[in-house]
């Protein structure tokens, strides 16, 4: 089947693809690793995104993971276990009772704890520009196409969830033309205090709005027997907090993850059967997403980055931690950067989105 | 193993491990023997005297045994968790199986051995403490895992200046002894290669995202 012109990509796709990358930096904190995944996702979203609003989506959250690593380092600077090695410099430091072990304020500040805390800030920075990533090259209207009618029973809280971050960029947006108008500050601490209410109390909104209209508009209207429907959310409801347990037993890379395996398999078979004896009887749609050969390549390119990174993991684990003890230059395992480079092929392989291939034309002309 | 089978492993093979205070010990220096215990049935346990400044915290002086015994540095995970005292074990760190975790319990000596409540980093020693660590493979991470394997008061693991060794063990035929771990160093050649494909990228990302902004306005 062929591409229509002005058919994006899968917004699962994209998800997908995001999603695998946050995973892989959720096994490492070499920062070799963690940059060149960074660096990945960002040529990925500069070429792939539309002139969207959302778009600017990657662009907050990569602000918002500059944040994370700040208070990460200054937390541990201030706050943090004294982390033994070469000291840096020396802060006044308060004696607390023997009950307090394990905190402590001031004190030996050494290179390994500001390195170690620097490495985990970036990690978490790095999954937070994965999820600005899928936020920004795919549309949340879309992705809320695809949700299943059998998620009626939490259709707020779902729609909410997905809308919210794209409703948080357009919200600055608005407000901040809004302050600019009126001869205030857009920019600065004096700003933020500003703008951060409005925000988040008008993206919250707006996403509980849109949840509202999507009720109205039948979204995922209920099956006729209450005790099928009982039945069907019970089963919903429980697959998905068996997905969520072992999905964590199975990204903590400390526990064994053969009980996860298998918690995860049986939530989403519990998951799937709810949404298909929910969505039973048929529902059209307008201009559907199609999935195909394209839709593939991209998460097919968020899985090489994983299995790179989880290969050099099993190779040698010492590879994907930054080297304290003593401190070194990080490994630059091949598999997870050829894994990591892999990732970037939805840069070639994914179709334009519309309004920038007619401005590509432009611009040819 | 419990500490059933522990205390019977000190009755059958512990002959009281020593270490001799070093003759010549400058004024604001103190002697704190460290009792370094490798656990197991047939672990080692090394008691090293190890000169301090009083106030020193634990790590150092675990250090300064590491420097003095000629070992590798002791290792820490991110969050400072001790994970390798001379060289053992040669990776992983507080690793779990089961309930339990194969990690080194911190002690300190006194009448009897008391389970630290804090790190190595938050430590400071003085005069007359002794400081212990003993590998549990098998532990449950609480103050129930046994202690090291030696005597806990400073006056019965030290012997006086003079006598020859500065650290004994005692050392049944190990099936881990530890020893020095040649460290791995990377190549730079890996690391140069990605920094300049991170820098390439990343510049390329903004470079492009820049253009698009200016087309934009």
């Amino acid at each position: 089947m062929l591409r229509t012109r002005l058919q994006p990509l899968h917004p699962i796709a994209w998800w997908c693809w995001a999603g695998a990358l946050a995973v892989a930096a959720s096994r490492t904190t070499n920062p070799l690793l963690l940059g060149l995944l960074l660096a990945a996702v960002a040529w990925v979203v500069t070429t792939r995104r539309g002139n969207s609003p959302w778009a600017r989506s990657f662009a907050a959250l990569m602000r918002l993971g500059l944040i994370v690593i700040v208070i990460r380092v200054v937390v541990q600077v201030l706050f943090g276990d004294r982390v033994p090695g070469a000291t840096w410099f020396t802060l006044p430091s308060v004696p607390l009772p023997s009950w307090a072990a394990g905190v402590t304020i001031g004190g030996p500040v050494t290179a390994q704890a500001a390195i170690g805390a620097f490495c985990q800030g970036l990690q978490i920075a790095v999954i937070l520009a994965c999820f600005g990533a899928a936020n920004s090259l795919a549309s949340s209207f879309r992705l809320l196409r695809c949700v299943p009618a059998g998620l009626y029973e939490v259709a707020v809280a779902v729609t909410v969830a997905i809308s919210f971050t794209p409703q948080v960029v357009l919200s600055i947006a608005r407000v901040r033309d809004a302050r600019r108008l009126r001869g205030r500050a857009t920019s600065g601490l004096k700003a933020w205090r500003g703008l951060a209410v409005p925000v988040l109390d008008g993206a919250l909104e707006r996403s509980v709005a849109l949840a509202a209209s999507m009720d109205a508009r039948g979204f995922g209207r209920r099956s006729t027997s209450p005790r099928r429907r009982q039945a069907t959310a019970a089963a919903t409801l429980g697959g998905l907090v068996g997905l969520g347990i072992g999905l964590f037993e199975v990204l903590d890379s400390g526990s064994a993850s053969g009980l996860g395996l298998a918690v995860v398999l049986v939530g989403g078979a519990l998951v799937l059967g709810g949404l298909a004896a929910a969505s039973h009887g048929s529902r059209s749609r307008y201009r559907p997403d199609r999935w195909l050969v394209a839709e593939w390549l991209v998460v097919l390119a968020g899985l090489a980055a994983v299995a790179g990174v989880v290969a050099a993991g099993s190779n040698d684990p010492n590879a994907l931690v930054q080297p304290l003890y003593p401190l070194a230059l990080p490994a630059g395992p091949v598999v997870a950067l050829a894994g990591i480079l892999a990732a970037t092929v939805p840069s070639v392989t994914a179709p334009i989105p519309a309004p920038m291939r007619a401005k590509l034309r432009r611009a040819v002309a | 193993m419990g500490p059933a089978g522990a205390s019977a492993a000190r009755q059958s093979k512990d002959a009281s491990p020593r270490c001799a205070v070093p003759a010549h010990t400058a004024n604001d220096r103190i002697v704190v023997p460290l009792v370094a215990d490798f656990g197991g049935v047939n672990g080692k346990v090394i008691v090293t005297c190890v000169l301090a400044k009083a106030g020193e915290s634990g790590a150092q002086v675990l250090q300064s045994q590491a420097q003095l015994l000629g070992y590798p540095s002791p290792r820490y995970a991110e969050s400072g968790l001790l994970c390798a005292i001379d060289g053992y074990p040669t990776s992983g760190c507080g690793t779990q199986s089961g309930g339990h975790y194969a990690y080194w319990a911190y002690w300190h000596g006194e009448k009897r051995w008391q389970y630290a409540n804090g790190g190595p980093g938050e430590w400071k020693v003085s005069k007359g403490d002794v400081e212990g660590w003993r590998f549990e493979p098998d532990g449950s991470a609480t103050p129930a895992d046994p202690p090291p394997r030696a005597a806990s008061s400073a006056t019965a693991l030290e012997t006086p200046a003079g006598a020859a060794p500065t650290t004994t063990s005692s050392s049944p035929s190990g099936d881990h002894a530890a020893g020095p771990v040649g460290a791995s160093r990377n190549s730079p050649i890996p690391f140069v290669v990605s920094v300049a494909l991170i820098l390439l990228i990343g510049a390329a990302a903004l470079l492009r995202s820049r253009r698009a902004s200016n087309r934009a306005t």
